[in-house]
């Protein structure tokens, strides 16, 4: 039987078909995905932890009782994640709850990211601060926040969000495309307000 | 201190899951995919007919009787089987979305390869004759089907307008320059053909279905001007099985006759 520093060096799909013969295994594939997983439905989803913490746990029981429809042309992580996906909807869709923002830090990272593909002042005529940036994305559809964070805070490749969203690799270009110009028009808007108000 | 982790594997334990055997995937996939196979197939059937009923409908039908061109392409056009052909698309497009890898591809792409795959089996289908076959079976069996497909019978069998149709009684030959046939309704007519354009594969012989442009020149005579053949076989098939088939023919120089017994 493999020692727990063995069971860290095998490959994710080696760690699925263990766990297959040995329900214990798939402690490991989880303790590898828990932090990630809570870090992307918290960005995508929720301020709130014990949320984020349901919907983890959920994902990885889902992820166990589907494990045999896993496809092995696809990453492991990315079917996972496709799970937490589907999971935070159906949670949030039972809970009749709206996912809330996400924190300050992650702001300024998407900030930092979208900002190297458009020129946001120039864009915006304003600066942009996180606190800011965080104003705008409340006012983003969910399905363009969460392109963005996929994007731009897990760093997935377009492959990777197209398996995760279930969506064409084309329709993701096109909905990152368009969650950046509703970025900037909702951050131009979002400075004339607040301008106004001043 | 419990991590999600563990409380997950917890879970697991307490409530004795166990992942949910391969073969009820594999199960559910191949249901999807003979789905969108038979949606293709059915669909491939319906273009079938449908290119069947065009390269049968005459489109040229305006030319001979003044009618509106466009208004006799709309009203001959097969909406039963084009819808068919529409709704199984759609199903063969829905199916495929739902395999494995089918979030894959945009829906129009879907839409478009279903559609493509649907033009060349229905045209191998098309060549066999099975258009042809099918419009047939369905038509002898479902009186319905009759009202929702064009019909030509009647389109051809208004002498008053110039058209008629029905299968030749007696030759060219017999009757010099004339030809006798029984039309869709069971009424024979004279057609004087001297100064008509005959469609080359129409050779004017006994049990031959034509149709006909012309003008009625009194009760049961007509003065064709052009004569084409009709090749609807459904139409020939039902007319075969209902009318009287004991005709007997007598001919004297300068005269006919067409005795019929019934």
């Amino acid at each position: 039987m493999p020692t727990p520093e063995e069971y860290q060096l095998k490959s994710d799909e080696e760690l699925v078909i263990m766990t297959l013969a040995d329900q214990e295994v798939f402690l490991y594939l989880m303790k590898r995905y828990e932090s990630k997983l809570l870090r992307y439905v918290n960005r995508t989803f929720s301020t709130r932890n014990e949320d984020a913490e349901d919907i983890v746990q959920e994902s990885f029981i889902n992820a166990y009782r589907y494990l045999n429809s896993f496809d092995q042309r696809l990453k492991f992580s990315s079917w996972l994640y496709r799970i937490a996906h589907n999971a935070a909807v159906s949670y949030f869709r039972k809970a009749k709850a709206r996912p809330q923002l996400i924190d300050s830090e992650d702001s300024d990272l998407i900030l930092e990211k979208i900002a190297s593909d458009y020129d946001l002042e120039q864009e915006t005529h304003v600066k942009l601060t996180g606190e800011k940036v965080r104003d705008v994305l409340e006012y983003l559809d969910p399905k363009y926040r969460e392109v963005l964070v996929l994007r731009y805070l897990e760093n997935k490749e377009y492959q990777e969000i197209s398996d995760i969203l279930q969506k064409p690799i084309g329709t993701i270009g096109t909905l990152l495309n368009r969650a950046k110009k509703h970025f900037v028009n909702h951050a131009q808007t979002k400075t004339l307000h607040l301008e106004e108000t001043v | 201190m419990n991590t999600i982790s563990d409380q997950a594997l917890e879970k697991l334990k307490s409530q004795h899951m166990k992942p949910i055997p391969r073969w009820e995937f594999l199960l559910k996939d191949s249901v999807i995919w003979a789905g969108f196979m038979v949606a293709v197939l059915v669909g491939s059937v319906a273009y079938c007919v449908a290119l069947f009923l065009l390269t049968t409908q005459d489109w040229d039908l305006y030319r001979y009787v003044g009618s509106n061109a466009f208004a006799d392409a709309l009203s001959g056009l097969p909406y039963l089987w084009l819808i068919i052909l529409l709704l199984f698309v759609l199903l063969a497009m829905y199916n495929f979305r739902h395999t494995q890898s089918g979030y894959r591809y945009r829906v129009w792409g879907v839409i478009v390869a279903s559609i493509g795959a649907s033009i060349v089996i229905g045209s191998v289908l098309h060549v066999t004759g099975f258009g042809n076959y099918l419009d047939r079976v369905m038509a002898d069996n479902l009186p319905v089907y009759r009202q929702l497909t064009p019909d030509r019978q009647s389109v051809w069998t208004q002498p008053e307008k110039g058209l008629l149709s029905g299968k030749i009684l007696t030759p060219e030959n017999l009757l010099p320059n004339t030809v006798t046939i029984r039309d869709f309704k069971g009424k024979k007519w004279l057609i004087s053909v001297n100064s008509a354009l005959v469609d080359p594969s129409v050779r004017l012989e006994i049990g031959q279905y034509i149709k006909l442009v012309g003008q009625k020149t009194s009760t049961g005579q007509f003065q064709a001007t052009h004569i084409m053949p009709w090749n609807m076989q459904r139409w020939i098939e039902e007319y075969e099985t209902s009318q009287d088939q004991s005709i007997l023919f007598f001919t004297n120089p300068g005269q006919s006759f067409i005795i019929r017994y019934n």
